[in-house]
């Protein structure tokens, strides 16, 4: 077993920002022009982390929680005011024209494509801007075309691509020039269903094919369950949790979901080891959530069939999501 | 080096397909460049009204000059301060410094293509125009090499002063109520409006020694001989040391923007 790669080191980051405050009303926006009140702000404080080579880390956290922040640290567009990082040999901030060479990134809100113009021209632009040689080119766009059918959309204007084809073309973009870390920043926004599906086996081949370290900034937990080995959870600035996904269900203790059909309507089962979570279809579809360790599920199925006739019955671990909103709002 | 005439080769390209995109914009902006030369041919034929020369300067000149200027407006035209204000403003900065070549470069680089499209497409059909049109012939110009070397400094002037107002846009965000006012100010003292030998002597002194008149005037004035002699290597100084300034501190809020740089939105 060779030793895993450290791709990403970070010790103690923090950043500070220093913000005008707005001041209200007319009078406040006159003083504000000449005497604007200045104030830091920590957006994040304190955050240690590390990614090995070849690992999935998803970055999660509510909207503000300071994970863009990081990302700008990490690929070197912003200064960090204390603490270290290190990706491959560098420091990005230091040399962030170096630390362009070996990652990819994308923002999920922003493009690189150039908007009028056929997607073969950005392809074009970004081969001349990071000097790609042409045998490494062509084996990029054909992997890109074979795999995910991104020879489709060469020809076509970027304005008339469906959001889902956009962001698979600025994935291929991206990895063009072969970078060892993709950085994917909430690439997922706006997809609908099919559009997320598509990307989630996109970014889980390349990582496989390719042994590509990516760091995914989410706040969609389908994306973290479908793709990252590990999580990271920040929440104002700071570092909440960390470990990998299944333990991070477990974490919060060993919550099971019960979802019964019933076969006529009634109200919620009373009991001290259920939570009702909610109750639909006219009373017929309920669904609970079972609180506490060592309560034998059996005990549980059999109170359920004693409420009267249950014409389905399925038992599910606690979605992601309950478990983000319980560890957010602690 | 290699890499960066590639790098300039595919941003010729793609600034002249992106012009080429929307052709009727293309054609409107011919169109209207026609128009502009039309009414100022007739607004100068007015003025000098049947007289031989006003200030020394023959009607056939000043039509040439007045092509001239409109050629020349447009070969220096530069697009850099606006291109690095939006970026911050937008925060799509994020995506430039994740690229690994220097952000100022970059901006050279693509103003470089600007201009070659600019070339291809404007500067080269309006100066056949100019010489089948048959206006300002008779002319008396002077296209040696001052004429050259001050235009490819006014060229580098242009950049660099963008490059500095656009620079700002790091501490205030906003740099369009600076731009219109400096607009203002340099719409009368560049000469482009009205050429400056028109101006009150006082007036012109002030002018002379502005960095506008450096991009417009100086090699205007040398192209049709108002600037002739020694007081062409007088003119080339005050250029060469705007160019210097306007260089120096490009790079010097280049920088130490790094330090500042915020990307807004998300």
């Amino acid at each position: 077993m060779p030793e895993k790669k450290r791709m990403i080191t970070v010790e103690a980051l923090s950043k500070e920002f220093v913000v005008t405050v707005g001041k209200k009303g007319f009078g406040g926006a006159v003083k504000n022009l000449f005497h604007p009140e200045k104030k830091r702000i920590r957006a994040l404080s304190d955050i240690s982390f590390s990614v090995d080579k070849g690992e999935v880390l998803g970055f999660l956290g509510p909207n503000g929680a300071g994970k863009s922040t990081t990302v700008k640290i990490l690929t070197g567009i912003l200064t960090p005011t204390g603490g270290s990082v290190q990706v491959g040999d560098l420091v990005p901030y230091r040399k962030p024209r170096q630390n362009a060479r070996q990652i990819g990134v994308v923002f999920g809100q922003r493009s690189r494509l150039w908007w009028n113009l056929p997607v073969q021209d950005s392809f074009e632009y970004t081969k001349a801007l990071y000097s790609i040689p042409d045998s490494v080119f062509d084996e990029n766009i054909r992997y890109f075309s074979e795999n995910f059918g991104v020879g489709d959309l060469m020809t076509k204007p970027v304005r008339t691509l469906s959001l889902g084809q956009k962001m698979r073309a600025e994935i291929t973009m991206a990895m063009l020039h072969n970078p060892e870390i993709l950085y994917l920043d909430e690439p997922t926004i706006g997809l609908d269903v099919v559009g997320k599906n598509e990307l989630h086996s996109l970014v889980g081949r390349i990582n496989r094919d390719r042994n590509v370290t990516v760091l995914l900034v989410t706040h969609d937990v389908l994306d973290i369950e479908r793709l990252c080995t590990r999580v990271i959870i920040i929440d104002k600035g700071r570092l909440i949790w960390q470990g990998n996904v299944d333990a991070l269900k477990r974490a919060k203790g060993n919550e099971k979901h019960f979802h019964i059909v019933f076969g006529e309507p009634r109200q919620a089962i009373k009991s001290e080891h259920l939570e009702p979570v909610s109750i639909a279809g006219d009373g017929l579809r309920h669904e609970y959530r079972c609180n506490s360790d060592g309560i034998e599920i059996e005990s549980l199925i059999s109170l359920f069939f004693s409420a009267g006739k249950v014409i389905d019955i399925n038992v599910t671990d606690a979605p992601l999501d309950h478990v983000m909103r319980r560890i957010y709002t602690e | 080096m290699k890499g960066l005439l590639q790098y300039f080769k595919v941003s010729v390209r793609v600034e002249v397909r992106g012009q080429m995109v929307y052709r009727a914009n293309f054609f409107l902006g011919l169109i209207m460049i026609a128009v502009r030369v039309f009414m100022l041919i007739a607004l100068w034929t007015a003025l000098y009204a049947g007289r031989a020369e006003i200030d020394g300067i023959d009607l056939a000149t000043m039509k040439f000059y007045t092509l001239a200027s409109i050629i020349f407006e447009v070969l220096i035209a530069a697009n850099v301060e606006h291109a690095i204000s939006d970026k911050i403003r937008d925060g799509s900065i994020a995506m430039v410094l994740t690229r690994p070549a220097s952000y100022p470069v970059s901006v050279c680089i693509e103003q470089f293509a600007f201009t070659a499209q600019n070339i291809i497409l404007r500067v080269a059909p309006y100066t056949i125009f100019l010489l089948l049109s048959g206006l300002g012939f008779g002319a008396r110009v002077y296209l040696g090499p001052a004429f050259w070397l001050s235009t490819l400094l006014a060229y580098f002037i242009m950049l660099f002063y963008q490059m500095f107002f656009g620079m700002i846009a790091f501490w205030t965000m906003e740099i369009d109520g600076i731009l219109e006012t400096r607009n203002a100010v340099m719409l009368v003292f560049s000469g482009s409006m009205v050429p400056l030998w028109f101006f009150p002597d006082w007036l012109f002194s002030v002018a002379r020694f502005l960095p506008f008149q450096a991009m417009y005037n100086t090699p205007l004035s040398i192209l049709i001989g108002r600037i002739s002699g020694p007081d062409i290597w007088t003119a080339l100084a005050v250029q060469a040391l705007w160019l210097a300034v306007f260089f120096l501190l490009s790079l010097y809020f280049w920088g130490r923007s790094r330090q500042r740089v915020v990307v807004n939105g998300g």
